[in-house]
């Protein structure tokens, strides 16, 4: 009984100090809430309209007949696509796209609708600004939706002339016909897929620069926590530590994965316990993942000189923007060392969904990671205490 | 004067011996950062995405379809026995999408009964995966209406020369300015990499001026310069330079000449602006540490201010579709003026006339450390500041 009850407060003095250090470290409170709690509502900012829409098209019209015009003015009326300029050649389309004033440039031959008229095919020729993917995106949408209507209205222009009408036709055009759903992000906006992404990324990121910082700072100041063993036992320091970094996350993963999102009026079909019941899976993770690799760092300044590049690289590995099936093997491997590989591929599934049955295999994976990220800190740390020993003895 | 930045050039070459941080948090970083982005998406445009299958019909046509798919560069067929199998594989992102054949197609395809298809796609994640699946399906529903077509003009007699008019009156011929394969590579690396060299510019330097405080070497820092504090940033910032340039270039004749990346224009004037870009982080970060002259609040905010350039570059979401309210912070990142230059260089192939502006502004971060000379002139003098 005793020593259960000295097990406690032990931890209870450990979490508590660990709070106290926190606290009065300017640069771990810098990055803890600063980042943390400006840092998600700036990115749902930024984030927030997440589509070109209405982007300025030039167009050389070199047939000018009745079926480009209607081809145009469709192309206008799409969603993606606003006819801004209209050129005599495409020479003068090329310099205003090369000036940055229209992003895509729509030609249409001189044959254009005599080849309908003669039911030979007809081509328009599109040219695309690379520079950013949703310029390409915007013009192939608009451009192919336009194209597929106006192929419908052709044909059923033409089988009316040869009799079919009505049902009759539409069989003659598309007999197979099709409904697509387009799930979570119809527009594929950024918004969406790039927040959820975002909001997980901040916590473990935060969670792991901050505590590595006050881990260097200890190291610097011959105050390590590796130093307390002896009095305490390894479970108790890295539970009592864990203990106060969990009340801090658990705070900003509320605000920051439940609250900024409701305010910015983001999809979310998730409840709050549900959501709640994942960030303390992830949470726990990223403790243990930053105590893990905080091992490593000696001084408090490093880390972030020397780490900061990993966060565009753990953003990839997600697999929100290149599909993880397609990762090779090596980076696949790489990629189970973040705990956000999981936790925002959960987030992102959960807040979709609503349903906690649907991320079971993702809480599967962060509770392996948790453990043997809890034995490998643990490890770390009766090591660091021995190295320790050994040089005051030496 | 020369002599002491020539002192100064010296001893900051004796710290880089001394410390490893500074080496690895250029040199180390940048390789593993080309590494890993070199590599990572070397498909340039994600082959066989796994979409699923749900056939209710079980036909020959269904079956035909479902290799067809199959078939497609882009796609890989799941076969999956029930809907809700489908659609739970779907919501976790484990498919791309997936297409459900009615029971009777074939039948109802013979007869003309105009039977549909079902297509779900999760436009959400993996967004490109999502995307792209989406475009392979719908590409294979209209191939496969085209067959469908082709026969029927055929039984009435229509000749072969007419078909293709009569099932596409129209086509469109799609051409990608400056990256014809619609690589994701070639849209994204070189500006994530310079990306990270900014951000290393940044920390390092803000790192190197900031610990002459922390470990109280001002002093005798501002002795080498004879008092000067010009001479000493200066001269501390040469090496740097040197460095960051050399990396850089290295970096842009890497993608572009052993990788293959297209460009346009001459790479030259892109190592023009890398170097450009290298003195803008670097008047940032000696801007910082003027601000905070203290280590780790400077290294602090470095970062905190580094990575939003990613976003603030408009190279992944364009400038204009960011609200008005926070567009005008993209001024303030050096990556954006960087990226200006970048798109013209390298997909229209423009010369000097057409971004020059851009130039001049990434010149004018310059000015920055002016503005707050003084208090860190003080701050190197007399170690007014907390150390940590």
């Amino acid at each position: 009984m005793s020593y259960i009850s000295k097990w406690f407060s032990e931890t209870w003095q450990i979490f508590i100090n660990e709070l106290r250090e926190v606290f009065h470290d300017s640069g771990v409170m810098i990055i803890f809430f600063f980042a943390g709690l400006v840092y998600p509502p700036l990115y749902n900012w930024i984030y927030s309209i997440g589509s070109v829409d209405e982007m300025p098209v030039a167009v050389v019209d070199l047939s000018q007949g009745s079926y480009s015009r209607r081809y145009l003015q469709k192309l206008d009326a799409t969603r993606e696509c606003e006819l801004a300029y209209s050129c005599i050649s495409l020479e003068e389309a090329q310099e205003l796209m090369v000036s940055g004033k229209v992003h895509g440039i729509v030609l249409i031959p001189e044959d254009f609708d005599t080849r309908i008229v003669h039911a030979e095919q007809a081509t328009v020729s599109t040219y695309a600004d690379m520079s950013t993917f949703l310029y390409y995106k915007a013009l192939t949408i608009g451009t192919n939706l336009v194209m597929l209507d106006e192929v419908h209205t052709i044909q059923t222009e033409r089988y009316a002339a040869s009799g079919f009408t009505g049902q009759d036709a539409l069989q003659l055009v598309e007999p197979i016909q099709y409904d697509d759903t387009r799930l979570y992000n119809p527009n594929i906006s950024f918004t969406m897929f790039f927040v959820y992404m975002c909001l997980f990324m901040i916590l473990q990121q935060v969670m792991f620069y901050g505590s590595t910082t006050l881990a260097g700072t200890l190291r610097e100041e011959g105050r390590s926590f590796a130093r307390q063993i002896g009095g305490h036992g390894v479970g108790r320091i890295v539970l009592g530590r864990g203990a106060a970094y969990f009340l801090i996350f658990m705070f900003l993963g509320v605000y920051g994965a439940i609250l900024v999102p409701w305010l910015f009026h983001m999809p979310i079909q998730a409840s709050f316990w549900d959501t709640l019941i994942l960030l303390a899976f992830f949470v726990a993770d990223i403790i243990l993942f930053s105590f893990t690799w905080s091992s490593a760092i000696a001084k408090r300044e490093t880390v972030l000189v020397l780490l900061l590049f990993v966060s565009p690289i753990a953003v990839f590995l997600t697999g929100f923007t290149w599909p993880a099936s397609n990762f090779s093997p090596f980076w696949k491997v790489i990629s189970y060392v973040f705990p956000t590989t999981f936790g925002c591929r959960a987030y992102m599934t959960l807040s979709n969904t609503g349903s906690l049955s649907a991320i079971a295999p993702e809480l599967w994976y962060m509770t392996i990671q948790t453990v043997v990220y809890y034995v490998l800190a643990s490890v770390a740390m009766l090591v660091e205490n021995k190295i320790i020993t050994v040089r005051q003895k030496g | 004067m020369l002599q002491n930045l020539y002192n100064v050039i010296r001893r900051e070459i004796r710290i880089w011996r001394n410390r490893p941080i500074y080496f690895l948090g250029s040199v180390g970083v940048m390789l593993a950062a080309t590494l890993f982005f070199t590599t990572f998406m070397k498909e340039g445009l994600p082959q066989e995405l796994r979409i699923g299958v749900v056939d209710l019909d079980n036909s020959s046509t269904s079956r035909n379809f479902r290799q067809q798919l199959d078939a497609t560069q882009m796609g890989q067929v799941v076969e999956f026995a029930s809907l809700s199998a489908a659609q739970r594989e779907l919501e976790t992102g484990r498919i791309n999408g997936y297409v459900v054949v009615p029971e009777h197609f074939d039948q109802e395809v013979q007869a003309f009964h105009c039977p549909k298809l079902q297509v779900q796609v999760n436009l959400m994640y993996p967004v490109i995966g999502g995307a792209l699946a989406y475009k392979d399906i719908l590409f294979m529903v209209n191939l496969t209406n085209g067959a469908v077509q082709r026969q029927v003009l055929r039984a009435k007699g229509v000749p072969e020369y007419e078909i293709m008019g009569r099932l596409q009156p129209i086509t469109t011929d799609a051409h990608y300015i400056g990256n014809a394969p619609t690589n994701y590579s070639y849209y994204l690396v070189n500006m994530i990499l310079m990306g990270i060299l900014g951000m290393c510019v940044t920390l390092v330097v803000a790192y190197s001026v900031g610990s002459e405080l922390k470990y109280g070497t001002s002093k005798h820092l501002l002795e080498c310069t004879g008092d000067d504090i010009w001479t000493a940033i200066v001269g501390k910032l040469v090496p740097y330079t040197v460095l960051f340039t050399v990396l850089g270039t290295c970096l842009q004749l890497l993608l572009f000449g052993p990788l293959h990346y297209p460009i346009a224009g001459n790479v030259g004037w892109l190592i023009l602006a890398t170097l450009a870009m290298i003195l803008a982080y670097e008047a940032i970060a000696v801007f910082i540490v003027s601000v905070v002259p203290t280590l780790r609040l400077g290294v602090c905010l470095s970062a905190l201010y580094s990575v939003l350039g990613f976003s603030f570059a408009g190279f992944t979401l364009p400038i204009s579709a960011i609200p008005a309210g926070v567009q005008g912070l993209s001024i303030l990142f050096p990556l954006r003026f960087y990226y200006l230059i970048y798109t013209k260089v390298v997909y229209f192939g423009c010369g000097f006339d057409a971004w020059w502006p851009y130039l001049v502004a990434l010149l004018a971060f310059q000015l920055l450390p002016f503005v707050l000379c003084k208090r860190l002139y003080n701050a190197y003098k007399y170690q007014n500041y907390p150390r940590n």
